[in-house]
């Protein structure tokens, strides 16, 4: 449970019908000072998540690349909830591709709902957070944003781009009791990842890259779901600006 | 000390020790429903992956069905698209699929067991947290998550950490109309809602041995709202005898063969536990919930609690939970209006749950303010009851007589309170917003218990109203 909390905090999960947002959403849900608002695509999985779990207020589904949604989203949720005071950007995309096979789709595709739109949102919160003097923000990045990744240049660079973004804010928020860091997770098993290995014009393979592995395993979503558990508590006040390696090692070369 | 059935069963169904610590432990039995299977199927499509054992999974549709009727398409399109999905991902991969087509639906925690598919000995998962239901049978059965059911698809196995095991007696005997509802609600209320975390509970005792397959089934089915993943019950001569006959149940010699095995597996008299729990059964009166889990609960000739009267670890959400349900400490329950009764649910919509309630309310008729469902949990309860004219005395009384289906207990389907109705409800869980509204106000309580409040319009002694 977290500390000091005279009322309970409303926290946003984007991403959260995905393998790593429900496991965020699972975790936080078991803390009554806690009430979720999630977000994700898939409808179904949202209302189920809200219907089996405990603390998860609302859902709205819709896609993030579209910036019309991220408003809606943002005023129609601070409406009736009253302003949020934790944001969690997790959706995201992977891009296996050559820089020489990259369509322009795609390269938009991925920058908007990557970069853009948790740029966006952090740009459609700053203000009441600055109001609350108080607030977390946790951009879920990838280890391909701090060490490349080749083939996944577009991926990686809305990732680096991540890292910016925490960086600066974290600087331009600090005095306003609002802190920002982002947590860079190795390969995690989703669909994420297996839309990489699934691809038959990869040649990687599941088991060559987890060799390559230090700790030789996947992340499991449960240690990224406690690291977000961490970073939104009050002991963990002080760290900000800060872009975690959670990758079993990877990170390390 | 020997060996309790939880180890026991483990054990045999382990196929390594991993590097994480947890072990791989093989599936026996994998149930999917329409909600939390169609991203597994496609990732198993995304990687070109086959099913490992086709014949160990089985299939069927409860969640997002509606139970108004069987009409298609359905209203709800998305409803439509998923019951579509989940018929030809069956198609693809040769799997058994209780349909609607073949009028063979139901809830999963309720046909699993109808159709002999649970059985002692076994492990059993489905994606949805009430799979405990099966452990009234000697198995161990829980609930995951879609990435798992992907897992178990493609490898019949799961990594897994082992639990603990926290034996639960019961011991004397229920009072007329004490149900088993009552019994695990009071388990919960006791050990709270966090108190089985990390561990499967074994229930025992005069009372559970006393217990019918279904009534035992209700029990298991709300171990996780206890929390724990896992409950069961060692598997006696009621076990064997309810499911001897049943369509997927071994036959001929290899019954008598399964039935020696099975009693073998049963936890002795010696076996060892991580903890010891004792209940005496005249503490139980008719329990219901009155705040926004269920372990928050009262029994009926109470008074809702103080701030002060309750544990520590509950005490946060004591505030909160008053303010949604608009209730106040001190008051009594019983009184309070209502707008809704459900009466169905994986935890107690069984052919034996209707039974009782029909019992007694032939010859009363449900309060005109009150909306009043009866939902069977599987198409066999819904035609076990019609031919013994269960529906004529419920609809004679004022209840709507409905499909088979999940309905209002998680209103991922039309069925849905309004505003802040509130529900005297069958069903397992009362967090806010689960029965779809979000200022909705559920109360957890005995099929019974929730007939009486529908007849009187308020919360009410069953025992009172019914004379038991
Ligand atoms: N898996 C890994 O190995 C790995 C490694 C490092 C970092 N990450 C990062 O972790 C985050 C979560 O990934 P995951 O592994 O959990 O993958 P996932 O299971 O595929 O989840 C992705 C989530 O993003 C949502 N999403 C996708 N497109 C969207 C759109 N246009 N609008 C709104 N939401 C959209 C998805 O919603 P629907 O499913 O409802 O469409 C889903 O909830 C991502 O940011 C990813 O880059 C993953």
């Amino acid at each position: 449970m977290l500390d000091n909390y005279s009322k309970s905090k409303i926290v946003l999960i984007t991403g959260a019908s995905g393998v790593i947002g429900n496991s965020i959403v699972n975790l936080l849900s078991e803390d009554n000072n806690l009430k979720l608002l999630i977000t994700g695509q898939n409808e179904v999985k949202l209302k189920y998540l809200k219907s089996e779990l405990n603390n998860v207020l609302a859902y709205l589904a819709g896609d993030l690349i579209d910036y019309k949604f991220r408003e809606k989203l943002i005023s129609s949720f601070s409406e009736e909830f009253g302003g949020l005071d934790i944001l969690i950007n997790n959706a995201g995309i992977y891009t296996w591709s050559s820089i020489d096979n990259l369509q322009a789709e795609q390269i938009d595709k991925t920058l908007d709902l990557n970069l853009k739109a948790p740029i966006h949102l952090c740009h459609l919160i700053s203000q009441g957070l600055k109001k609350k003097k108080w607030g977390r923000i946790i951009n879920i990045g990838s280890i391909s944003g701090s060490v490349g990744e080749a083939n996944a240049s577009l991926y990686s660079a809305s990732k680096a781009g991540l890292i910016g973004l925490t960086k600066s804010l974290a600087l331009e928020l600090a005095e306003y009791g609002i802190t920002i860091n982002s947590i860079s997770p190795g390969w995690v098993k989703s669909p994420l990842s297996e839309s990489v290995f699934g691809d038959e014009n990869n040649p990687l393979n599941e088991k060559d890259e987890i060799d390559c592995v230090p700790q030789k395993r996947w992340i499991e979503p449960s240690e990224i779901a406690h690291l977000v558990k961490f970073l939104i508590s009050e002991p963990a006040c002080g760290l900000t600006g800060q872009v975690i390696n959670l990758c079993a090692g990877l990170s390390l070369g | 000390m020997s060996k309790n059935l939880f180890n026991k069963i483990w054990d045999s169904h382990k196929i390594a020790s991993l590097n994480s610590g947890q072990d791989q432990i093989f599936i026996d039995l994998h149930l999917i429903h329409e909600v939390t299977s169609p991203q597994a199927f496609g990732m198993l499509r995304a990687l070109g992956l086959k099913i490992a054992y086709p014949q160990r999974t089985f299939a069927t549709v409860d969640h997002i069905i509606p139970t108004s009727t069987l009409k298609r398409p359905y209203q709800d399109s998305l409803a439509e698209a998923m019951i579509v999905a989940i018929k030809e991902n069956c198609e693809e991969f040769n799997i058994k699929y209780f349909s609607p087509e073949e009028g063979s639906q139901g809830i999963v925690h309720v046909i699993g067991p109808e159709k002999g598919l649970t059985q002692p000995g076994t492990t059993i998962v489905c994606g949805d947290s009430h799979t405990s239901t099966h452990g009234a049978f000697g198995a161990i059965a829980f609930g995951i998550g879609t990435s798992q059911v992907r897992d178990v698809l493609a490898t019949q196995s799961l990594a897994l950490g082992r639990l603990k095991v926290r034996r639960i007696n019961i011991n004397g005997k229920l009072a007329a109309g004490v149900y088993s509802k009552d019994v695990i609600l009071h388990i919960i209320r006791v050990l709270g809602v966090k108190g089985g975390m990390g561990f499967a509970y074994e229930y025992g005792g005069s009372v559970i041995d006393a217990m019918s397959m279904e009534e035992r089934m209700t029990i298991c089915n709300m171990s996780i709202e206890g929390g724990a993943r896992v409950g069961y019950i060692n598997p006696d001569q009621i076990t064997f005898d309810y499911l001897q006959g049943r369509e997927y149940a071994p036959a001929g010699e290899k019954w008598n063969e399964a039935v020696t095995k099975w009693k073998s597996l049963a936890s002795e008299a010696d076996a060892e536990y991580d903890d010891i729990v004792n209940i005496q059964a005249e503490s139980i009166s008719p329990t219901l919930t009155w705040g926004i889990n269920p372990g928050q609960a009262m029994s009926i000739g109470e008074k809702i609690p103080t701030l002060e009267q309750i544990k520590e670890e509950d005490q946060g959400t004591f505030e909160e939970a008053l303010e949604y349900m608009k209730l106040e400490a001190e008051k009594p329950m019983v009184g309070l209006k209502i707008n809704v009764a459900f009466i169905g649910s994986c935890t107690n919509g069984r052919l034996s749950d209707l039974e009782e309630v029909a019992k007694y309310v032939k010859g009363f008729k449900v309060s005109s303010n009150v909306k009043a469902l009866i939902v069977p949990g599987s198409m066999q309860v819904k035609r076990e009851a019609e031919s013994k004219g269960l529906n004529k005395i419920f609809e004679e009384a004022g209840f709507e007589w409905r499909e088979a289906g999940c309905s209002m207990c998680l209103a991922m389907n039309p069925d849905k309170l309004q505003a802040d109705e509130i529900c005297a409800s069958s069903s397992n869980r009362n967090f806010k917003g689960r029965q779809g509204s979000p200022q909705g106000r559920t109360i957890l309580m005995s099929p019974v218990m929730v007939a009486a409040a529908a007849i009187k319009g308020e919360v009410t002694d069953a025992r009172q109203l019914f004379k038991i």
